[in-house]
């Protein structure tokens, strides 16, 4: 019965991730629609993030060099010969799968503090190279893409076309992360990210699992940037690129629940509209809202650490224990 | 021969842990392996299952050289291990942790599923399925350690002190495990302080000194060995209890 119900916390969460659709539609304005846009988009990056670094426990803290793939490539694709953002989405993938395949190839071996920060040098170095090469990139401007609305642009006047693209986006994300939590591939990633060793002896082969989940992790996370740059319509390297930016998925799967399919957008439903929302109303000081938001996460990280959605999930078992109890005794 | 060790040696720079050993492991037969501590068994595990390179000789495992081959290629072609040290997956549940190995030999989920309940019934586990591994005590985590590696349904099985540690009960439920898992047709490597088990269990066992393979023979022969005698009250006392 109790594993009838726990099953089913999956569900719920499934229920939620679909149903939170309506939200834009009744919200009020654009201000707040542009919240829930960004709150679905961030919500598919983390996720995305999460399907390696959470998985592997092994944080790739340039991440977002594979958002900025994503946003330059379509863009330039798109200012340059026209091509249509939906292909030009697809190139930034082909484009994150080559990049993460020759960076996964020098990288993935390292262990420990030497992988995360050979990922910030690999990020950092893109955005010097996106900064440097102005002649393609108009470097630090950035590039603004012109308001030409339509489908095969990827461009829409209102922001519910917007607001429903990045949810898709997450559901896919989360799809994916519910498929390989339940295959062979998330359960060696899993356990290599625990125990290396002791996982090869069980015949995991290392280099290819991380590999595939490194993959799979980068173009999807390359997917977003191409997303973010339809939505803005403006990018510029320290906005796609930025080691901000890379924290920002970092933090949100680790506020909602490390290496768990439905915690990075649990962390994204929670903290995205927190922070834009203390953005709009405390821009009168500046700097507070960021220290607000960084309290927050302190506050999370101090007293919940594994994240909110396996306190929730806990919780929730323990009711449902409470109310079990009774049933057996009748 | 389902394994053949040929002059096998091992290095840790001017040590040799292991020291021109040779043996032979037939078919679904239990051979012991004992010695004092630091004699080099450990050392041998890691050795023939790929997880340390060998230094020199050569390891032929159903008639492939494995010498140079990785841990999980190794693992693939038949050979699992257990940890002396109990290495289990902390956060996963004791069933997540033998489909880990369960996944060796397949893709499809349900059958990594089937397979790794199979082992942890053979280690009486299946009622701790879904607990965390972190959670179980010393015995469950060295039973969960034998059924991670069954799971990847090996033709040979190397068993690390499995029982140390153990109380004397669980030390004969354990014997009879192994007894069990050597009549499904695995064969079997074990190393072992607990004289009385290994005699139950192996009708062969190899002496390993100094990294040197000092003996060969029968239980009997073994317990009867003045040379044995020597390598275990030559060394320090406190190793003896280990
Ligand atoms: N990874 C290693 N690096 C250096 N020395 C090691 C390593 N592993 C084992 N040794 C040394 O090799 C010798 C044999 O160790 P081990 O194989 O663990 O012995 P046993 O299992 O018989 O108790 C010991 O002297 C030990 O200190
Ligand atoms: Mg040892």
């Amino acid at each position: 019965m109790i594993k009838k119900l726990i099953v089913k916390q999956n569900s719920v969460l499934w229920i939620i991730a679909v149903g939170i659709i309506i939200v834009p539609f009744i919200l009020p304005n654009r201000y707040f629609q542009d919240i829930a846009v960004m709150t679905f988009l961030w919500a598919g990056l983390a996720t995305s993030w999460n399907l390696y670094s959470g998985y592997c426990n092994r944080l790739s803290i340039g991440h977002a060099a594979f958002m900025g793939i994503g946003a330059y490539t379509s863009t330039l694709l798109y200012l340059n010969f026209g091509i249509s953002p939906w292909i030009g989405m697809l190139a930034g993938g082909a484009l994150s799968a080559l990049t993460a395949l020759l960076i996964g190839g020098i990288t993935l071996r390292l262990k420990g503090t030497f992988f995360v920060l050979s990922t910030i040098a690999f990020g950092e170095i893109l955005k010097v190279m996106t900064i440097t090469s102005t002649e393609v990139t108009s470097g630090a401007l950035g590039l603004m893409i012109p308001f030409q609305p339509g489908f095969a642009n990827m461009i829409w006047t209102g922001k519910i076309p917007y607001a429903i693209l990045a949810w898709i986006y997450m559901l896919v994300a989360l799809f994916i992360s519910v498929k390989l939590e339940k295959s062979k591939l998330g359960y060696s990633l899993i356990a290599l990210g625990e125990n290396q060793e002791a996982a090869e002896n069980l015949g995991v082969n290392s280099t290819k699992t991380m590999m595939t989940a490194f993959i799979l992790s980068a173009v999807l996370t390359s997917f977003g940037g191409t997303i973010f740059s339809q939505y803005i319509m403006f990018i510029e390297p320290t906005s796609v690129m930025g080691l901000s930016t890379s924290i920002n998925f970092i933090l949100l799967a680790i506020a909602g629940g490390l290496g768990t399919a439905f915690g990075p957008m649990v962390g994204s439903f929670i903290l995205t509209p927190v922070s834009n929302l203390l953005r709009g109303y405390l821009a009168g000081i500046s700097g507070l809202h960021g220290f607000i938001l960084g309290m927050i996460l302190i506050i999370i990280l101090l007293y919940r650490p594994d994240g909110i959605l396996p306190q929730l999930k806990l919780l929730s078992k323990r009711i449902l224990q409470k109310l079990d109890k009774p049933k057996k005794g009748e | 021969m389902l394994l053949k060790i040929e002059s096998v040696t091992k290095k840790f720079g001017g040590l040799s842990a292991v020291s021109d050993v040779s043996l032979e492991v037939e078919q679904g037969t239990i051979l012991g392996l004992i010695g004092p501590n630091g004699a080099g068994k450990t050392t041998l595990f890691n050795c023939i299952n790929g997880t340390l390179a060998i230094t020199e000789g050569k390891i032929i495992f159903d008639g492939v050289d494995i010498s140079s081959k990785k841990s999980y290629e190794i693992a693939k072609l038949g050979i699992a291990r257990s940890y002396q040290i109990v290495q289990p997956f902390g956060n996963m549940t004791t069933l997540q942790n033998a489909m880990v190995g369960g996944f060796c030999k397949t893709k499809i989920y349900k059958e990594a599923e089937e397979i790794a309940l199979r082992s942890l019934e053979l280690v009486h586990l299946d009622h701790k399925k879904d607990i965390i591994a972190k959670h179980l005590n010393l015995g469950e985590r060295k039973k969960l350690e034998i059924a991670k590696a069954l799971s990847t349904q090996p033709k040979l099985l190397l068993l690390d002190e499995v029982m140390a540690g153990l109380t004397p009960i669980e030390v004969q439920e354990m014997v009879r495990i192994i007894h069990s898992i050597n009549a499904s047709g695995v064969t079997l490597i074990i190393i072992e302080h607990i004289m009385e088990a290994i005699m139950s269990l192996s009708k062969r066992i190899i002496v390993l000194n100094f990294g040197k393979k000092i003996m060969e023979g029968s239980p009997e022969d073994v317990s009867n060995s003045q040379q044995v005698i020597e390598a275990y009250f030559g060394v320090e006392e406190e190793e003896l209890d280990a």
